[in-house]
């Protein structure tokens, strides 16, 4: 499913900028009213004061500290990470979901068509950056996975950027179109004499390992556990490794296809009149 | 005592109703069709623009304003949490009254609902009880007149708040205190800033922010002594934009934080160390030769001698100012600075070397709490204001001394001088009876008019008495007019009566005389039960204050009233609470900390009972004057003698402009115009004239109504991003936007500004008392600060330059004689503390560690504004205090374990999880190894997420001139659980 238009919208994370005041996570949950999560104290050495932990149905932005210190230089090296759903240009998610719920819209955001959404994990499972959580949401009174949306609703009516980049005071989160961001992000990128991540040209074999979102750092994005090039497979590979790990349910689940059509008729009418903005797909 | 973390989300107390949650009406098409309202974020100073979209009198979403220049619709977490703060379930709604007779923080205090009318009748017959004996008439000895005044210090009757208030809010708040007699009002400001009013204040003139939030993306170099990443993330825009431009960040703090991360040079110190530092780099530069020879010679007192004097040789001349200077800076070498705050030799020579660069300039210093809370706070201030004078940094875009502030209003608040030694833009209260007298003369220069002069020449008139010393004439002419303008504004009576003789007459003096006491000496007073009633708004000092345990103590004693949006820990203890409103439901003026004045509209209706602060303040004193009868000064004066003095108070409250006792409609518009009034409407107070009709004189012209009738004059109103000129567009001014005190200059003693209002530093005069040098003398010397009269002896009162002093708590013996603390004989109210209660100290040999506190982006200050906001608690559920792996190994406890936390306030010691991070490492201190522990003072016993009061372990020591309490130092032992 290569989308082959570059103008499509686009974030760039400049972690060098970060602050980490956590405007941007605060902001997504006013935006998209995700309910605030139970949490406790994070004093893990090198985590510490992320909150929550991970990502969730109710965090779809969650900014992450990453604690270094070299000892011999007495040199502390703090990073922060604004995280959620990178909308991958060629996403693993989407070729795997059994009901196409989970699709890629023309302007490159991926999203689903939580009607649709059986829970199967399936999507979950392909995910290489875990962003993608199963929950029945009280706000939009359905069963689905849910994630950072890039705002669409917001991008829909005409708006400029989403709630997190507005929200932003350093400009460490800016807003745009594909080409443009990732040009600005390789001008970063050098200006500094950091990384980038995100930015990966076409692959051999048909996949595109490139991102909607890209970042530039001055630390390896390894060391910031961001998946490798090799835990970013394609689609095929994936479905591949699900139906190896998980054959029998899959060959369960082609068994029950007639039941689903009948689930699935019947959830997208429940669902319809409370998936306003999220159905300029339909 | 020990106090285990508690944590629920949601839970509810009895009392909360409930207004409904958040989120409410969630459409897009509801987000686009609503209205927008503009408004001004409530958390910290930065006065970023909040634009509100309501639609059918509900706010449906809140962000950042995008006309607004500060801020460009970005918000930093805590105001994007907005929505949930205004529509939380556990706002107060109505005024409540306690029914357990006994206080503590396990009493619940069995709140029944009352109706306002009930809470006003109630506080004002208990100020009524408290005021019956407080004497208002006195005979004097040597004319056998009677004097009619009230000692301000002596008023039972105290009033705390707010700087989350409004501008006018505050002003009324101020006025109510005066008119009832008293000057026992404090707030926010005198534990935050009260040092740099004193430090900044005695050096260039005016003890605030130099420069403005904006103006960061004009420096070059920026010395950071505080953590503006996390307190002040909007003026981090501003800096990422300078260091996009190739500007260099040095930071300072003792642990590595967010501001950290983004230094180019970072340095760990030992809290309390500050002036040493300072006095260090002032070495560096002198011995270095990177000082503006210029710019001293021209614009400070360097090349003067002490008798006002210039001396061509000052480089070399001994006598000179700056020599002085330079010989109470060689001590500082960098090898002392290293002994006495751990920062290494090399380090410190990097930082030194960069910061006086001369492509380094302009060079702007950041500071806050980490340098103005300590015993010797104000010296640092001091030492810093003089650094910026001799590398030039001063009156130009991009350098300067940038106090960062706390409050949203914090700088209005100050302004409008809710402080027990000042009345009105910086003007103190008459100290004494000759002070009065004298008055009488200043008013006497018109004959025609004794309750003054509308003559500009009548602002000098002191300079005609040869009696006064040139130091009095100064004095009197900054304060005189200004009582002038109040008793116009206010509807009192200043001076003696009927004024033909004022050396022999009565006094008769509405404004309380003399000095109130300082917040901290006033808790002690509170605690002995000298003061008996304590009205206390938007402030938490149960969780603010220094050693909050004597102050919860001293809450349990005193008739208090509590006026506040949430039931804090502080309204715990209150007798009457009061429901206050969230900003977007009131309309009024605001000052950020670079001084600029905005006015933030209301959006929707208060919930519930929930009244306007300007509404309740009115109210307040209406039934206080009412019920309660308590009268001014000169209308007993009136009652006994039948000598009318022309007072009418009620003819100008809330304002000359509405008057509620008249009936009139009034608004924050017509409170406004009174405090910032350009010239004088002569049918507002028929009979009466004034030199200075703007109450608040660094406020004067902000309303205008000839300069922009589109906002009806209200300058604070105006919202155009358009430059006025190129320099402007250059610098970043923004002079067409709103209004900034002095008469709109944007960069204070820049004398390059076009449209400048104040540009020249005003500040200094001779040691002796017959030399005036005239304006545009920053002090490198200061008179204003330190009695001077043995300039060469080391004792901080007797000095007119900085030195540096340990901490009351030194973590080193060693250090501790070697530079002995200002803590003990200098400070002027000792007598409260050895009368009442004495500060607990204790040894390094019991609390080895040095224990400072440190605040986080996402939560506010004593934290009602915060813990009570779900969004923010999830990111912060818990209080927790920060150590090395070095000591937490010491002690033998891993990350997220609890641990003891003991200092001499509490010996027995309070549990609290501990965080072991590598951003703390131990400091090499006079060659011992020492260690620092740090905690975030944000929590409290009360509210969605409730934990330990960092306060209740800090020293209640002071500032011996500025009485700001040395919150950043005190000694503390840490223990495993």
């Amino acid at each position: 499913m290569m989308v082959s238009i570059y103008n499509r919208p686009s974030m760039f994370f400049d972690l060098t900028k970060c602050i980490a005041c956590r405007a941007c996570q605060v902001a997504c949950k006013r935006w998209n009213k995700r309910l605030a999560e139970e949490t406790s104290l994070n004093s893990d050495p090198t985590t510490q004061w992320t909150n929550p932990p991970t990502l969730s149905s109710n965090t779809w932005r969650l900014v992450k500290y990453k604690l270094k210190y070299d000892e011999v230089n007495d040199e502390v090296t703090w990073t922060f990470i604004p995280y959620s759903c990178m909308h991958c240009n060629d996403p693993p998610c989407v070729g795997v979901c059994p009901t196409k719920a989970v699709f890629k819209r023309d302007d490159g955001i991926v999203h689903i068509h939580s009607e649709r959404c059986i829970g199967c994990g399936y999507c979950i499972e392909a995910c290489p950056y875990k962003v993608r959580f199963f929950a029945d949401d009280e706000y939009f009174g359905i069963k689905s996975i849910y994630k950072c949306t890039y705002c669409l609703d917001r991008l829909d009516a005409g708006l400029s950027e989403t709630a997190c980049v507005q929200a932003c005071p350093t400009e460490a989160l800016e807003f745009g179109e594909y080409t443009e961001m990732h040009e600005k992000a390789r001008q970063r990128a050098k200006a500094v004499g950091g990384y980038i991540y995100g930015d990966e040209s076409p692959l051999a074999g048909g996949s595109d390992i490139g991102t909607s979102s890209v970042y530039v750092s001055n630390v390896p994005f390894e060391e910031l556990g961001f998946p490798t090039e090799e835990q970013r497979i394609s689609a095929p590979f994936v479905m591949e490794r699900i139906l190896l790990e998980r054959g029998g349910l899959a060959i369960f689940g082609l068994g029950v296809l007639s039941f689903l059509g009948f689930a699935l008729w019947r959830r997208e009418r429940i669902g319809k009149a409370k998936m306003r903005e999220l159905s300029k797909e339909e | 005592m020990a106090t285990i973390t508690t944590f629920a989300l949601g839970e509810i107390p009895e009392v909360m109703a409930t207004t409904g949650e958040y989120p409410r009406l969630d459409r897009i098409e509801n987000y686009l069709e609503g209205q927008t309202v503009p408004s001004i974020c409530l958390y910290c100073a930065g006065g970023c623009g909040v634009r509100v979209t309501t639609l059918n009198g509900e706010i449906i979403e809140t962000e950042g304003d995008p006309d607004h220049p500060i801020n460009s619709g970005r918000l930093c977490s805590k105001p994007s949490a907005y929505p949930q703060l205004i529509y939380s379930e556990r706002r107060i709604l109505y005024p409540m009254k306690r029914t357990n007779p006994n206080k503590g923080e396990n009493e619940d205090p069995g709140w029944v609902q009352i109706t306002w009318d009930e809470a006003y009748s109630t506080i004002a017959s208990k100020i009524q009880e408290a005021m019956e004996n407080v004497p208002y008439k006195r005979t004097n000895t040597t004319t056998g007149e009677d004097d009619y005044y009230y000692v301000g210090k002596d008023s039972p009757v105290s009033w705390l708040g707010s700087s989350y208030w409004n501008n006018e809010e505050c002003y009324l708040g101020r006025k109510l205190t005066a008119l009832i007699g008293s000057n026992n009002i404090e707030h926010q400001a005198r534990k935050c800033h009260a040092s740099t009013v004193v430090g900044l204040g005695s050096t260039f003139g005016f003890g605030a922010m130099t420069n403005h939030i904006i103006d960061a993306k004009n420096s070059k170099v920026f010395l950071i002594v505080s953590n503006p990443a996390e307190s002040h993330s909007m003026e981090f825009r501003w800096v990422t934009e300078a260091v996009l431009n190739g500007a260099k960040i040095i930071n300072l703090d003792p642990r590595f934080n967010r501001t950290s991360t983004k230094a180019d040079i970072f340095a760990r110190y030992r809290s309390g160390s500050e002036a040493a530092i300072y006095l260090g780099l002032i070495r560096y530069t002198i011995i270095n030769a990177r000082y503006d020879k210029n710019f001293l010679e021209t614009r400070t007192n360097a090349p003067y001698d002490l008798d006002g004097n210039f001396l061509s040789d000052w480089e070399t001349n001994p006598d000179s100012i700056f020599s002085k200077l330079k010989a109470i800076a060689e001590d500082y070498t960098p090898e002392e600075v290293y002994k006495i705050s751990g920062i290494a030799v090399e380090k410190f020579d990097l930082i030194a070397d960069t910061f006086t660069d001369l492509n380094n300039r302009p060079g702007n210093i950041y500071y806050a709490m980490g340098t103005t809370q300590h015993t010797n706070a104000s010296q640092a201030i001091r030492a810093q204001a003089i650094l910026q004078l001799l590398l030039g940094n001063m009156g130009v875009p991009g350098g300067g001394v940038n106090a960062l502030r706390g409050i949203s209003n914090v700088q209005g608040s100050t302004d409008m001088n809710m402080l027990m030694h000042l009345i009105m833009g910086y003007r103190a209260p008459p100290r004494n009876e000759t002070e009065i007298r004298r008055y009488q003369k200043w008013k006497n220069y018109d004959p025609a008019n004794r309750g003054g002069s509308s003559d500009p020449a009548a602002v000098k008139a002191n300079d005609n008495d040869p009696s006064y010393t040139v130091w009095e004439q100064r004095y009197y002419n900054r304060h005189f007019p200004t009582w002038n303008s109040l008793e116009y504004n206010w509807g009192m009576y200043v001076g003696t009566w009927p004024g033909i003789d004022p050396d022999n007459e009565s006094i008769v003096c509405d404004l309380p005389v003399d000095y109130g006491y300082p917040i901290v000496a006033l808790f002690r007073k509170i605690w002995n039960e000298d003061i008996k009633v304590l009205i206390c708004n938007g402030e938490n000092p149960a969780v603010s204050m220094p050693n909050a345990e004597l102050v919860r103590d001293a809450l349990s004693k005193v008739f208090l009233v509590v006026e506040e949006i949430f039931e804090t820990e502080t309204a715990w203890f209150a007798d009457i609470l009061l429901p206050g409103t969230v900003q977007v439901e009131r309309s009024g003026s605001i000052t950020n900390t670079g001084r600029w004045i905005q006015w933030r509209w209301k959006a929707i209706d208060p919930p519930g009972e929930c009244k306007p602060e300007l509404e309740y303040v009115t109210e307040l004193y209406q039934k206080i004057r009412e019920d309660a009868g308590v009268k001014l000064p000169s209308e007993r004066y009136k009652d006994d003698t039948g000598h009318d003095t022309g007072s009418r108070p009620e003819d100008c409250w809330p304002s000359p402009y509405a008057s509620v006792f008249n009936g009139d409609p009034y608004t924050a518009e017509d409170v406004y115009k009174e405090i910032g009034a350009k010239s004088l409407d002569p049918s507002l107070r028929p009979g009466y004239v004034t030199v200075q009709p703007a109450a608040n004189v660094i406020y004067k012209n902000s309303y205008d109504p000839e300069l922009d009738p589109s906002v009806e004059g209200i300058l604070a109103k105006r919202r155009d991003p358009t430059p006025l000129d190129s320099e402007d567009a250059q610098y970043g001014y923004f002079k067409n936007w709103a209004f900034s005190w002095m008469l709109n200059q944007r960069v204070l003693y820049n004398i390059n500004e076009s449209h400048s209002g104040v540009n020249y530093f005003f500040t200094w005069w001779a040691l002796n008392d017959t030399t005036w040098l005239g304006f545009d003398k920053g002090a490198v010397w200061s008179r204003l600060l330190f009695n001077a009269s043995i300039p060469d002896v080391k004792n901080p009162l007797s000095h007119g330059m900085p030195l540096h002093n340990e901490p009351l708590e030194s973590p080193d013996s060693e250090l501790e004689i070697e530079y002995p603390t200002m803590w003990g004989s200098y400070y002027t109210y000792y007598n409260v503390y050895e009368d009442i209660k004495p500060v607990e100290i204790g040894d390094s040999s019991t609390y080895p560690y040095v224990l400072t506190t440190f605040r986080l982006a996402e939560h506010m200050q004593a934290g009602a504004l915060t813990r009570n906001v779900p969004w923010l608690v999830e990111l912060f559920p818990e209080v927790f205090v920060e150590m090395s792996p070095t000591l937490a190994s010491e002690i033998g406890v891993s990350s997220g374990d609890y641990v003891l936390l003991k200092t001499a306030r509490n010996p027995d010691g309070d549990m609290v999880k501990c965080v072991v991070t590598d951003r703390i490492q131990p400091l090499i201190i006079n060659g011992k190894t020492i260690h620092e522990v740090a905690m975030p003072w944000h929590w409290g016993f009360r509210g969605l997420s409730t934990g330990l009061s960092a306060n209740v372990l800090t020293m209640d020591a002071v500032d011996v001139s500025a009485h700001i309490p040395e919150y950043k130092a005190c000694l503390c032992k840490v223990e495993k659980v």
